[in-house]
């Protein structure tokens, strides 16, 4: 196979995985935007909750833990710390105008962030799993096994997802609610239990993306910023509160990274990408996939 | 009513507007005279505010034309519509809730006073009587509706009944030639619906233009010189109150299938 | 009118003398620079609250202004071979137009989109400014911005180096902020801020513009952060990427919200707060700065929780019910 073409391959196949690991923590902020209404500042800083968890976990003394294993605990650990923000933080502010809410998600965000920078330092700390520097090589195509994982447990865990919303009671409820609050409030559907439940199950999410995509990169106590706006772009681009949208908009951003930062240049793949998503957000401010609502 | 030779104050003609594939008005056209009260009424859903967001510009018509003392005033801004003398109020009663109920009919004047943002930052003499006379005007309304006691209040203390009132009084305050009332009696005890009835009356005796969107019948018959009625976005009916009570169209509209 | 009643204007004189002798009174450098910083902070605060606090759009990009405002001043200024007055103006002109400009844009979309879209392009400024190494020096900086001089009818000039001599190079723009911001809020204009920051709808039928409102608060503010930049510049003589960090949006929200987001006396408040008590942490308890960020974090969240319109309203509370007082005393009367 021609080199370049190989090449191209391999852009691609890390398009996909950036848009895998953008879709894993895309999902997330957009349940909770469905349910609660609230977009939250803070999701990235719980993915990077979850990478340092990681960090913990890979380096317990004189325990080695089989990675499947590793990946569980960080999922429980981040949905139980998405638990903790919703009950001491968001709940009581769930009624309140987008702006108080905005400020406080931030505010999560701003104590995270620090407490990871007392706890682990700004150093930039490096996660490798067993499958991180595995590479396999089919027809000169070099590709990471972890890169592969994570294609695989992304789809696995959006067709699971997909499952949970339409066949379960508790997904059911959780549709119900992002589609008419009120109307589940008159009929007792506990709005408040749901809320919080996605907002575990959210946080779960992002704590997946950690385990998952960490080891391709380091864990830094401000990681988060870039994460949560890339997702923020892709929900808005997805269209508000349609997670399906947002789900392929992450896939589109992945890709149009990996492909300006392969051919184009490196340093400005984010500029680009962000434009994009500002340039996108004046052309049509409901989004690629959302529908414009009137009065 | 046709007034001998008059023009209409407002001309509504093959008004229609689709919402994603729905038609919520088809070819809906009526005029109102000067000095006139008609009724808007209709089922739920029949888009009688619809109509009322298509006059007062907040939505765009997809076709048709609305003419307000005979200029075109089709798709122009909201806040453009509001400062040629057409005034309306919300269904869902919208006042300033942190501002004061004095502070409420401030605002509703200042823009039709001036709107010179130099002079506004200098707050130049000119300005400061324009102040005074919009205090003046808003205490005179006050008196009518018996708010005054509660002009230094915050609107969101006050009962929701005050606070239809504050919003009607709202609208009057620039003397609009045409007032655009969403639903005055809705969701208000029967004093209070009692009170609304006279002060609309009041306000036509006066020689005031109105267009009111009303479901309670007692109120739309008993206050109303020419009703429309609409249903399913197409009018079906127009006239007086006894020719509409009597109207087979409109019997089934409400009460047939 | 409320602002040129007989106490308020005894305060203004107070408060201008309080602002002109208070350095003379800080004898270090040391505490003439937390000064400089306070009043940094107060400006900056008060012209993000004119958008934020008063019309109720919530930019997360207002650093832009100042990290631009700043490279503005370090780039194009020697070139065109401005002095201070010159280039505080210049910075202020640009970035009161890019402001303008960036409104218009920006406030197609609304509410939390319109948060989330101004961080975008705040990320896009500070992305920029580290990797346009042939202008901005890259993460290196543009060092070796020159020191203000102030040329007097071409007679002669003063060079400023001295941090006190900063101070009262900072002052005017103190003023001039404090005067912007009042005339806008306490006017009609504020009237028309708090319409459409209330309800945007509403506002519309009463013939109000919500564009214009928007636009004029983003561009006096956007102007207003855009001197501050400039003086920033020649103050550190160096300019970073790091100026246009999303941690100055942060430190906003903190003074905003904590000290009561919409009011002077709040601002005012929570500008001082969020200034003074580091250096007293750092004096009393040599507390580092994640620690004391993390403080921050949580009294923000705090406020947020038990004073949601921050502690200026208690403040507002304490006086409404001293004025109560004395209005049943002056109606037994």
């Amino acid at each position: 196979m021609p080199i370049e073409v190989a090449i191209f391959i391999e852009h691609i196949i890390n398009g996909l995985t950036l848009g895998a690991f953008y879709a894993l923590v895309t999902l997330g902020l957009s349940l909770i935007f469905g349910v609660a209404r609230l977009v939250n500042f803070a999701h990235g800083d719980i993915f990077m909750v979850g990478g340092y968890t990681l960090f913990l976990l890979l380096n317990l003394s004189g325990v080695d833990l089989p990675y499947p294993l590793i990946i569980l605990i960080v999922v429980v650990i981040t949905a139980i710390v998405g638990l903790l923000v919703e009950r001491v933080v968001i709940h009581p502010i769930l009624n309140q105008s987008w702006r108080v809410q905005a400020v406080a998600t931030l505010g999560i965000s701003i104590v995270l962030q620090n407490l990871a920078l007392i706890l682990f330092t700004s150093d930039p700390k490096q996660t490798p799993t067993p499958y991180s520097r595995q590479i396999i090589e089919v027809m000169d195509i070099r590709i990471s096994v972890q890169r592969l994982i994570v294609l695989v447990v992304v789809i696995v865990a959006f067709v699971g997802l997909q499952w949970f919303v339409k066949r379960t009671q508790l997904g059911k409820a959780m549709r119900a609610v992002s589609q008419n609050r009120e109307m589940c409030q008159i009929v007792g559907i506990d709005v408040q239990r749901i809320a919080m439940l996605t907002f575990a199950i959210s946080a779960g999410l992002a704590g997946l993306a950690a385990a998952l995509m960490a080891p391709l990169f380091s864990v830094t106590p401000t990681m988060g910023l870039l994460i949560t706006l890339k997702a923020l772009a892709a929900v808005i681009l997805g269209g508000l509160g349609q997670v399906n949208g947002a789900f392929y908009a992450a896939f589109l951003l992945g890709m149009i990274e990996a492909l300006f930062g392969g051919y184009v240049s490196y340093q400005f793949r984010d500029v680009v990408s962000f434009g994009i998503f500002v340039l996108i957000l004046f052309v049509r401010p409901q989004g690629l996939f959302g529908r414009k609502v009137g009065l | 009513m046709p007034r001998n030779g008059a023009q209409p104050l407002l001309e509504v003609s093959q008004l229609t507007k689709h919402f994603l594939g729905v038609t919520a008005l088809l070819d809906v056209s009526f005029d109102i005279y000067p000095g006139e009260l008609l009724s808007l009424i209709g089922p739920n859903g029949s888009g009688k505010t619809t109509l009322f967001n298509c006059v007062s510009g907040f939505l765009k018509l997809d076709r048709g034309q609305v003419r307000f003392k005979g200029e075109d005033i089709s798709n122009v801004r909201p806040d453009k519509i509001a400062l040629k003398g057409i005034r309306r109020t919300f269904q869902d009663v919208r006042t300033f809730q942190e501002m004061t109920v004095l502070e409420n009919l401030m605002t509703a004047l200042q823009q039709h006073q001036e709107e010179n943002m130099i002079e506004r930052v200098l707050g130049t003499q000119r300005i400061q009587q324009f102040e005074h006379a919009a205090r003046e005007r808003a205490l005179e309304l006050l008196d009518m509706v018996d708010l005054r006691p509660w002009q230094h209040m915050q609107a969101r203390h006050l009962a929701y009944g005050q606070r239809k009132l504050l919003e009607f009084v709202t609208a009057l305050m620039p003397d609009p030639d045409l007032i655009m009332l969403d639903e005055p009696a809705a969701g208000v005890s029967g004093e209070m619906v009692d009170r609304m009835k006279q002060h609309i009356r009041a306000l036509n005796a006066q020689g005031k233009t109105i267009l009111v969107v009303e479901h309670n019948m007692r109120v739309v018959m008993d206050i109303s010189e020419r009703i429309v009625v609409l249903d399913y976005g197409r009018k079906i009916a127009e006239g007086t109150p006894s020719e509409i009570q009597t109207n087979e169209l409109v019997r089934e509209a409400y009460f047939g299938h | 009118m409320r602002g040129t009643s007989r106490t308020s204007i005894a305060f203004w004189i107070g408060f201008v003398i309080l602002t002109l002798v208070l350095p003379q009174f800080l004898r270090t450098g040391y505490l003439i620079n937390a000064l400089i910083v306070t009043v940094t902070w107060i400006i900056f605060a008060l012209s993000f609250d004119l958008s934020a606090g008063h019309v109720g759009t919530v930019s997360l990009g207002h650093p832009v202004f100042f990290g631009l405002g700043a490279y503005v001043t370090a780039l194009a200024a020697p070139a065109l071979g401005l002095d201070y007055v010159g280039s505080v103006l210049l910075s202020m002109l640009a970035m009161g137009v890019l402001a303008y400009v960036s409104g218009i844009a920006f406030f197609r979309i609304a509410e939390v989109t319109f948060a989330i879209g101004t961080l975008g392009a705040l990320i896009i400024a500070q992305l920029l400014a580290n990797n346009a190494f042939e202008i901005t020096g890259g993460p290196m900086c543009t060092q070796g911005v020159s020191r203000p001089v102030i040329n007097l009818f071409g007679l002669t000039s003063i060079s400023v180096t001295e941090p006190i001599e900063y101070y009262y190079l900072l002052l005017p723009l103190l003023f001039l902020t404090i005067l912007v911001y009042r005339r806008l809020a306490h006017s009609r204009i504020g009237r028309a801020f708090a319409a459409v920051r209330q309800d945007e709808v509403r506002a519309l039928a009463m013939g109000i513009n919500p564009m214009r409102y928007k636009l004029l608060a983003f561009a006096a503010g956007g102007a207003l952060i855009g001197a501050l930049g400039s003086f920033q510049a020649q103050y550190i003589t160096l300019v970073c990427p790091s100026e246009l960090a999303l941690s100055y949006t942060l430190n906003l929200l903190i003074i905003v919200f904590v000290g009561g987001s919409g009011s002077f006396r709040g601002v005012l408040l929570g500008a001082i707060i969020f200034t003074v008590l580091p250096r007293i942490l750092e004096t009393v308890g040599n507390v580092p700065p994640a620690y004391q960020q993390l403080i921050y974090g949580v009294i923000l969240l705090l406020v947020i929780r038990f004073l949601p319109d921050g502690l200026d309203s208690v403040i507002e509370r304490v006086l409404a019910r001293r004025r109560g007082v004395s209005r049943e005393v002056s109606d037994a009367a």
